[in-house]
This record gives C-alpha cells, structure tokens and sequence, in this order.
C-alpha cells in the first residue's frame, strides 16, 4: 500500500466513523411511545382506568392486610411454618417487626393513594367534561377510597397518609377516629354521586358500605382508648343506612351482599392464597374442624338455638371456598364488605344497646329466617344472642377482632404476656418499613 | 443513595438480614445483637418493661424467674438498643421493648480480600502434579439453615446444644441456677430468627478451600503409538478436597447463599451470604483420560 492508498483509505474510515457517531447519537435520542407519566393518566380516556387501577389496588391490600387481624382474632388460625403467623396467633398484634404485618403495609398505602388519586384526576375531569360517566368514575373513586379508609380505621392502631416520597406525620392512635370519618364522608360524596348519574346498584353498594362505617366508627369510641362499658353501640346514622340498603335491597327477606371480587385478569386474593393454597393458616378449630392435615372436613360453630351447623358459617365457607366448604379452594374468592344480614345486625345491636327488645328480636330473625332457622323467643341470653350472630354475620368480613375487644373475648391462642391481652383495643401498627422511611415516626416498637 | 431510607433485601422476610444503607459496606448485615455485660448482667428479657423500656434482671429476679421449668419459647433475649442503624443509643431492646433492635451491625458479606493459588509441578518425567486453592477473607456469612436447626422452635432445636440447654431448662429436677445457666447460654448460642432476627447466626467466615488438587501421569509415546494414537494421559482430580475455615462459621458451606442466579433487583444483586435452603457444595473424585488421534 502506497502512501497517498494509505490516506485516502484512512479518510474515508474517518468520514465513516464520524458518519457512525452522528448515527448514534441520533439513535440514541429517541422517545419510547410506550412510556407513560404521571400526567398521561389525567386524561378523560384514562379516568376510568384509573379508578380501575384503584379498585384493583383497594382490593389487593384489603385482602393482604384482613389476614394478620383475622389471625390474631379468633377467625383464623397458625397451622404452617411461618413463625410471624404464630405470633399474630398468640396475640402480639402490636409488632411492627412482624413480617406479616409488614408486607401488607404498603400495599395498603398504595391503595389509598391511588384511590385518593383517582379521585383528584376524575374530579379535575368533571370540571371540564361534566357527563354522567365522569361523574360516575368519580362516585366509583370515592367509594373505592372509602373502603380503603374503612379498612385503615377498623384494623390499624396508626396511619401515615404520606405522599410518594413525601413522608407525613403519623395520624396517631387518639386520631384515628378521623379516618373513619373521612371514610363516611368518601362514601356520602359517592352515594349523592351514583344518585345524581342514577346508578341505583352501586348507590346501594355505597350506602351498605357507609352503614358498615358508620358502626365502625361508633365501635371505634368504644374500644378506645380502652373497650369500656358493655360494648354494644348505637349508631343512629349507621341504622339509618341499613334501613335504606334493606328496602333498596328487596326488603327484610333479601339476602344481598356486596363483594370484592378478585380474579387473573385483575388481582389475585392474598389470605385465600396464605390459607387455600398454602395453607399457613386455617379458620380457627371454634369456626370449623379440620383433618390430621389441616383441611376443612367439618363445621365447628353451631346454631345456639337449633344446633346445627351454623348455616351462615357454611355460607361464608361456601363462598370462600368457591362453592362447597370441604373443597380445596382457590386463590380468587370473593371477600364480603357488607350484606343485608350486617344490615340487620347493626339494626339489632342498636336496638339492643337502646334496650329495644322487640326490634332486635325482629332483625335477628330476619338473619335466621334467611337460612330457615328457629326464630329467636328469648331461647339464650339476648347478648350471647347477639354476639354469636354477629360472628357468624361478618365472618371473614375483617371486623372480628374489635367485636372481641369489646366484648370482652379472649381467643384460646392468646398468650398473657401478649399485646391482646394487655392492651385490649390495640390493632395493628405502622409497621416497619414505614417507620424507616418516615422520619417522622419515632423508631419506637413499644406501643403496647 | 438520593435520601432513600435503608433497603433491605428480601423484602419483609425478616431472616434476610442484607440492607443497603450510607456508611456501610453494600449489604452489609444488620440485625439483633446481644447486649454485653455493661448494659445487663443477665441478659434476658424476664421482666414488664417500664415505660416502653427493657428493664435488665439482677441475679435474684431471673433466679426466682427460673425458680420453675422455663421453655426457651417464654422469653427473649435483651439486645443492644439503636437510635439508627448501627448507632447504639446505650440501652437495651427486646421484642417488647426499646428501640432499634434490630439495627446492630453485624458484619458485612464482601471480602476484605479474595483471590486464588496454586501451583503446577512436572515431575518424574511424565507425572504432573496440579493444585489450586481460593480464599475469601475479611467477611461475615449467615447461617440461617444453622439458625433454624438451633432455634426455630417447630422445625429446630435438634442440635445436641440446643437439646441439652432446652432439656435444661424445662426439667423439674433442675436448680434454678442450672436454669438461668442454660438460658443465659441459650441466648449467647442458640436465640435467632424473628423476633431476634440475626442474632447468633452472623459470623466471621474466612476460609480457605482447596479447590482442586490433580495428578496427571502422561503416558509414554512408544506404548500410544503402538495404539494408533497421538497423545494420552490419564487424570486422577479432586475437587473441594478440603475446606479450612479460619473463622467460626459454624453453618455447612460459607459459600452457599439463599438465591443462585436470578434477574436483578435488589435481593438479586444484594442478598448474599446468606446461606440456607440448599446443600454445601460437594467433594467430587474424578478420574479421566485424554486421548489425541
């Protein structure tokens, strides 16, 4: 090769790497029209994904964070390997170390973001295009977001409602009653919403639930800041909200209920998939009997009246289980947040704690009449009346153990030393993962 | 790390014990540690806490606490208090009581120094002797298979010392000081897993592994020519001959570690010298020829 052979071929392999380079740069300078940000879902074609998104996000951490209460309750119990599901079980529920109520921390929280989100983009969107759709996302917002604050109220000692990564102070254990307020109004603004675009099923759905709160609410003053009195509450609001679910509902012998549903194509139901398919933990040998190997083959709780298998128990398992209690059962089962037979349990608490005989006589009956049990005539005591149809109503309904608290219940698994026993009315606390990130939690493990 | 709080690895399964946090080496272990002689002279969690506070037990109290049959399960250990992590605050922490119990630092997974060695030696013509050793030194490992055979209370305490404190402890026919001995020794030993995550299941675990040790013998051209081959030798190797531990790791393999290769991510990339879940990696006799034709 000659010299001038040499530079010609040299410059031409310069020009062609500069060529390259240029190449690359643009190449590398391109925008992914996959990408999403925050503000692409603020739109009106997102708006219903986004509710969406919540109600599946609302969903998930209702079933992740209802299986450490249940367990410390007598609801559910240990059978696995995992000693965090034992503990719960003894009743140290005031553990934020525990890792089962660590994991399910923030997936709570990001329900309640995203719901509390949703309602922020699909009330902007109402502004702009106020149409009956849009307002009924905005109603389906709310009332996710209300379940989601009804369940913080009714399970947690504390919460933290921090933005992203803007951590914010604890609400504290004397305020938490805020948070079912803030529940019942979510849920108000989502029944007037449903009524204004006339979507009479989900103003139903909306109201059972702001029933519910409404006696979660008045629960919440009686375990607090120790359960006192008797225990029973009366909550004229709550009353009023089951009388309206039960005549929308088809009137006294209408047996209805509102459900979480969850399945592939949306989230799967985190305390089916611990109990039916892992198999960590069980209901408790009270609720149902089990195998050598820890399978349902029987019911354990039975009507005190006819003495029978209760048939809200089996209800409840035949749902859970996905069709027959002694089935194996899935991961996808749907979980009750209220029904006509709550609506009539509230009704006849409250007309028991207002000393009511007859009208509590008259709600409990319409629970018994519903499964063709002997009528209540004053048979057993009108609380042991009332509790045991309490606990069959709302079982695996998330509200087992505050109803314990009050009424003075203590499970068999409950250890003396444990926080149940020596801080009756504590629930579960900001747990460890928050505590580290939020500067503004004291790193201090003793609650209770 | 951009103001983020402490990652740990393994999200919340508390037995994983890597975090990454400022100041510290990447993974380094964090978790229960037991509190020294300054803080509690029994260091054992017997009494009501007051005000949210580990209250340490004189001799007297935890002689009369072990006055009767004690199951290990019935009380913890009293640990080093923290006010962050790796920073003691000068008091104790248990599972009910005090702060930070789990923020002690316990050591690190990354080797201070790592490398190999060996050697290659031809002798007696056609004989060839190969070796090679690695080592790792200036680490901590977690054994949390040995930990769950010492301690877990289901699955466990099938170790002879944790059956010979347990049956200690829980026999009518012990004297109370027998009793605290063994509870005292038992939180020294043998306490670990949730609540008193990492607690006697991180140590120092230097070792040195003869990886491979070899003898070659080349087998003369006259005898392979005559086979109609070019080349032919014969291999007698051993690999993992042995494993010095200079440490006193007590777990089976310091090498082991709770996940193999996997996708990144946090734990992928951060959980490490954890060893549990698996099997130590085995001693392997070979012998092989080699032949060119």
């Amino acid at each position: 090769m000659n010299g001038r052979t040499f530079m010609t071929r040299a410059s031409a392999l310069v020009a062609a790497l500069a060529f390259t380079a240029c190449g690359l740069g643009d190449l590398l300078d391109v925008s992914n029209p996959n990408d999403l940000i925050e503000g692409d879902v603020k739109t009106e074609a997102a708006a219903s994904a986004v509710v969406n998104g919540a109600l599946t996000l609302v969903s998930s951490s209702v079933s992740q964070s209802w299986q450490p209460y249940l367990v410390a309750s007598d609801e559910l119990r240990w059978i696995g390997s995992r000693d965090a599901w034992l503990s719960l079980d003894k009743g140290f529920v005031d553990d934020p170390l525990n890792e089962f109520i660590d994991g399910p921390f923030p997936a709570m929280g990001q329900g309640r973001w995203m719901s509390d989100f949703a309602i922020s983009v699909v009330d902007s969107l109402v502004g702009e295009n106020p149409s009956a759709a849009m307002k009924a996302n905005l109603a389906r917002a709310n009332l996710y977001s209300g379940i989601m604050y009804m369940v913080i109220g009714e399970i947690q000692e504390d919460f933290a409602f921090s933005n992203k990564t803007e951590a914010a102070p604890p609400v504290g254990s004397e305020n938490m009653h805020r948070v079912l307020d803030d529940a019942i109004s979510r849920l108000s603004t989502a029944i007037a919403g449903f009524n204004e675009v006339g979507d009479a099923d989900m103003a139903l759905n909306a109201m059972a639930v702001r029933a519910r709160a409404r006696q979660s609410r008045a629960i919440w003053d009686v375990v607090n800041p120790n359960p006192s009195g008797n225990g029973l509450v009366n909550s004229a609001e709550a009353g009023a909200d089951a009388m309206a679910v039960i005549a929308a509902a088809g009137g006294n012998d209408a047996d209805w209920l509102f459900n979480l549903t969850y399945s592939s194509a949306s989230a799967s139901n985190s305390m089916a998939g611990w109990i039916n398919d892992r198999k960590e933990n069980q209901l408790d040998l009270s609720v149902a009997t089990a195998t050598a190997a820890n399978d349902i083959d029987g019911i354990a709780l039975k009507d005190p009246i006819d003495e029978v298998d209760d048939p809200s128990v089996i209800k409840w398992l035949n749902q859970w289980k996905g069709g027959n209690y002694l089935d194996k059962g899935g991961i996808y089962p749907p979980l009750t947040l209220a029904s006509t037979r709550m609506m009539h349990i509230i009704l006849a608490e409250n007309a028991l704690a207002g000393g009511n005989e007859a009208t509590f006589t008259e709600h409990i009956n319409h629970i018994r009449a519903m499964d063709g049990l002997t009528p209540f005539s004053g048979q057993i005591d009108n609380m042991e009346m009332l509790q045991h149809m309490r606990r069959v109503t709302v079982l695996l309904q998330g509200l087992r153990l505050a109803d314990m608290y009050r009424w003075g219940i203590s499970a068999p698994s409950w250890e003396s030393s444990s926080d149940a026993v020596k801080c009756p009315g504590v629930m579960l606390p900001i747990s460890i993962i928050e505590r580290r990130a939020n500067e503004n939690i004291a790193n201090d493990y003793a609650v209770c | 790390m951009g103001g983020a709080p402490p990652l740990k690895t393994g999200g919340t399964y508390p037995r994983y014990r890597n975090f990454l946090t400022v100041g510290y080496a990447p993974a380094a272990f964090f978790g229960a540690k037991l509190a020294g002689s300054d803080l509690a002279e029994i260091p054992l969690n017997i009494l009501a806490p007051v005000g949210g506070e580990c209250v340490a037990p004189t001799r007297q109290q935890a002689l009369e606490y072990f006055s009767q049959p004690r199951d290990p399960s019935s009380f913890k250990p009293l640990a080093i208090g923290n006010s962050d992590f790796g920073t003691p605050n000068g008091k104790l922490a248990s599972h009910n009581c005090g702060s930070g119990l789990l923020d002690s630092y316990l050591g690190k997974p990354t080797p201070d120094f790592a490398g190999s060695f060996g050697f290659n030696i031809a002798f007696a013509g056609n004989f060839e002797l190969n070796s090679l050793l690695e080592y790792k030194l200036g680490h901590q490992v977690q054994d949390l298979s040995g930990m769950f055979r010492r301690a877990n209370g289901f699955i466990g305490r099938n170790t002879p010392r944790s059956a010979e404190l347990y049956s200690i402890m829980v026999n009518p026919a012990s004297s109370a000081e027998q009793r605290l001995d063994a509870a005292v020794s038992w939180a020294e030993e043998i306490e670990g897993l949730s609540p008193m995550s990492g607690m006697n299941g991180i140590y120092d675990a230097d070792w040195v592994q003869w990886r491979e040790l070899s003898l070659v013998y080349r087998i003369p051209t006259s005898f392979v020519e005559s086979w109609g081959l070019s080349t032919a030798t014969m291999n007698l190797g051993v690999r993992n001959l042995k494993l010095f531990m200079l440490g006193d790791y007590p777990g089976m393999d310091p090498e082991g570690n709770v996940l193999g290769r996997c996708n990144g991510g946090l734990s992928c990339n951060f959980l490490d010298s954890t060893e549990g879940w698996g099997i130590p990696v085995p001693r392997r006799v070979t012998l092989s020829t080699r032949v060119t034709f």
